[in-house]
């Protein structure tokens, strides 16, 4: 008994030690530079400094813009990849030549790098660009719209990418809990008089929620570390309008040289990440039970 | 006798050719400077060593402007040294100032007394810290105005010499079907460099600009609120194209001026002119001018620095061929190859630019003022803050308070 309980450490010894070495580590190690000054060069010119570094927070009038843009890019793209991401899955939810052939397109995005989608979306939204061509010769619009380049529409524009880019990952998840639903539910629900209205409220809604919740909770931790696209499109600009807080991170560790101040905000970008995770897999505890 | 003297001179042979040939020592040039002529520059300059210096070699490695501080940083951290790294000039608030702290750069004074040039005081002073030269210039660089020549006798202007004309050439322009000045602000130095710009005609003493970013003089003066009033006032009037703030240096701007959408380009030096070339249809002329001037009782000025240069980190290893690749880099034949790329050596030279572009651009080095904040928050909010001016959600008053705000938050 004692021996297969030494061979099964001795198994799982590998994974916890990759585990130990490029996880755990780095992150409390992280938490150790957060309180300390540090320039990033010289691992013995590391100096101890307490939680100086987190009242620098504040008065850091750009961290907070970062915070408040990236609310709002966590919000604006959780809700349209989900209301889009549903309403594919709902659409492409039946086995024909047409729905796989849609679905591979609308799935493509998703194995792009972002810094490519990144650059292909900064050439679109260009104010002299395809887009405001195409808008313009429509007669839709007389004067290019500032699709990166005014206060309003940045992060909108950006918001706009990320959904392109991701929608077909949501679409996925929702089309394997379609899936799941037994037909028979729906047979039985028409057999009672139920509309495709009524049967999308009571059938497909509830037993979709458990799905939904796993992807709701997914594209909030995806959105609060957001970086690559935002700094290929807009490298945070114009005037931080479109600064995150991974943006503001990057800037801070790399520009600045000030690696303590930058850990306190992994952190805290840390922190968020781990509550969105804890709920996440609170609820689908709850949802297995 | 003589036939066992000829077998053993033969085997004598055989065994030199079967030794392996001395390795060679390979040094890597780190850079991020991968636009324009500058890979073909460093090519050729790098054969010339190469021939001088049979048993060592360069290998050029290019790593993205945005990546390469931290990209260093890794590699000094795990006692990897590039031999031949390009740097920031170094001085307090500079994105490599933390390279001096750490005691990793060699002070280059003694080297400088041999073999080098007598390089511009201008471009050294930009180099020096504290006594010490720390990194070599390769070429210098100032910024001005590009314009399209065949535009401009199209509509039947002529070079514009203050703010105010170019808002009327801006008018006549746009009644011609063309824009004004194409400026790439989303990149945020573009953005910057024109403020600096404005501030080389606010401050006719040339001197605040250095104060204000070592944190010895407030942001808050008529200086610094003028040169970003100009900016607004031309934004306002129409002399860049609308939307700057969303369009980009390299493409996006570039494009908008070898289409022949605009009639100008701003910044534009040394570093873009084969861009230019390449992308003009057949036919098209372009010169340069300084930037217009606030008032004409100014004279003109235009903003520049050291455009490369390059360090030698004290725990490298081959210092010396280091250092004689760093003097043929500045020798007289190197100085001819970088006037065939359209570049401007940091020394003085008797060599007669072929293009009529590269000669006013070699004169117009003469009245080139320092574009350089090395606080890099400061740095950093002065291109925010320009992208703010053009977005039209910054006043000259925020601009400059944003700039005190954040000097407050600056450990010195």
């Amino acid at each position: 008994m004692r021996t297969h309980r030494f061979a099964g450490y001795l198994f799982i010894l590998p994974a916890l030690l990759f585990f130990l070495a490029f996880l755990v580590y780095p992150l409390l190690h992280t938490v150790y530079l957060s309180l300390t000054e540090w320039a990033g060069f010289d691992l013995k010119k590391i100096t101890f400094v307490g939680f100086d570094n987190f009242k620098l927070i504040p008065p850091d009038w750009i961290f907070w813009k970062a915070m408040r843009n990236t609310f709002y890019f966590v919000v604006g793209t959780t809700v349209f990849l989900n209301l889009f991401g549903l309403g594919l899955a709902l659409f492409l939810n039946n086995s024909t030549r047409f729905t796989h052939v849609v679905r591979t397109l609308v799935f493509i995005p998703v194995l792009l790098s972002p810094v490519i989608v990144g650059v292909m979306w900064s050439r679109i939204f260009d104010p002299f660009g395809v887009l405001n061509q195409i808008l313009e010769k429509l007669g839709l619009i007389q004067t290019p719209i500032f699709w990166l380049g005014a206060k309003n529409m940045a992060l909108v524009s950006i918001i706009g990418a990320t959904v392109w880019q991701w929608v077909g990952y949501d679409m996925v998840l929702y089309l394997t809990g379609l899936q799941q639903i037994p037909e028979e539910l729906y047979e039985a629900a028409m057999i009672d008089g139920a509309n495709r209205w009524q049967m999308f409220r009571r059938v497909t809604v509830p037993l979709l929620k458990g799905v939904a919740t796993m992807v709701i909770l997914l594209n909030f931790i995806g959105g609060v570390r957001i970086f690559d696209l935002v700094y290929v499109m807009t490298k945070g600009g114009p005037n931080h309008n479109t600064e995150v807080l991974a943006t503001h991170l990057y800037e801070v560790a790399f520009w600045f040289n000030k690696m303590g101040y930058a850990s306190v905000i992994s952190v805290i970008i840390l922190a968020i990440s781990l509550v969105f995770a804890y709920l996440r897999s609170r609820l689908m505890s709850e949802e297995k039970a | 006798m003589r036939k066992t003297w000829i077998l053993l001179a033969l085997l004598l042979l055989c065994a030199t050719l079967m030794l392996p040939a001395a390795p060679k020592t390979t040094l890597r040039l780190w850079s991020w400077n991968n636009e324009g002529d500058y890979p073909a520059v460093f090519e050729q300059i790098i054969a010339r060593f190469e021939t001088a210096n049979p048993n060592a070699e360069v290998e050029i490695q290019w790593v993205p402007y945005t990546e390469y501080n931290e990209k260093l940083k890794a590699t000094i951290a795990a006692g990897d040294y590039p031999e031949i790294p390009e740097i920031h000039p170094i001085h307090p608030g500079s994105p490599m100032y933390s390279l001096y702290q750490a005691g990793e750069l060699l002070s280059l004074n003694d080297a400088l007394k041999t073999g080098f040039p007598k390089y511009f005081p201008s471009a050294l002073a930009d180099l020096t810290f504290e006594g010490n030269t720390y990194s070599i210039p390769l070429d210098v660089n100032n910024l001005t105005v590009f314009y399209n020549k065949n535009i401009f006798k199209k509509v039947g202007q002529k070079i514009p010499e203050t703010v105010d004309d170019l808002i009327s050439l801006g008018k006549a322009l746009k009644a011609g079907g063309y824009m004004g000045i194409a400026h790439g602000a989303k990149d945020g130095w573009p953005a910057g460099d024109l403020y600096f710009q404005m501030l080389a005609y606010s401050d006719g003493s040339h001197t605040m600009l250095r104060k204000a970013d070592f944190g010895k003089l407030t942001w808050n003066r008529p200086e610094f609120i003028e040169a970003a009033l100009q900016i607004l006032k031309m934004n306002a009037n129409g002399v860049f194209p609308p939307g700057t703030a969303a369009v980009d240096y390299f493409t996006g701007a570039v494009q908008l001026f070898t289409q022949q959408k605009t009639a100008m380009f701003y910044p534009a030096g040394s570093w873009i002119v084969g861009g230019f070339d390449t992308g003009f249809p057949e036919g098209v002329e372009y010169g340069l001018f300084p930037f217009p001037r606030i008032s004409k009782v100014q004279d003109s000025a235009s903003t520049g620095g050291v455009a490369t240069n390059w360090g030698v980190l004290k725990k490298a290893k081959n210092q010396d061929l280091v250092l004689a690749f760093y003097r043929i880099a500045a020798d007289m034949k190197s100085a001819q190859i970088l006037i065939d790329h359209s570049m401007i050596p940091p020394y003085a030279v008797n060599i007669q630019a072929k293009r009529e572009i590269l000669a006013d651009m070699i004169k117009a080095q003469a009245i080139a003022q320092t574009r350089f904040v090395f606080t890099p928050e400061l740095h950093s909010q002065v291109m925010s803050g320009v992208q703010g001016l053009f977005t039209g959600e910054v006043s000259a008053a925020q601009f400059v308070a944003a700039l005190d705000r954040v000097e407050k938050t600056i450990k010195r």
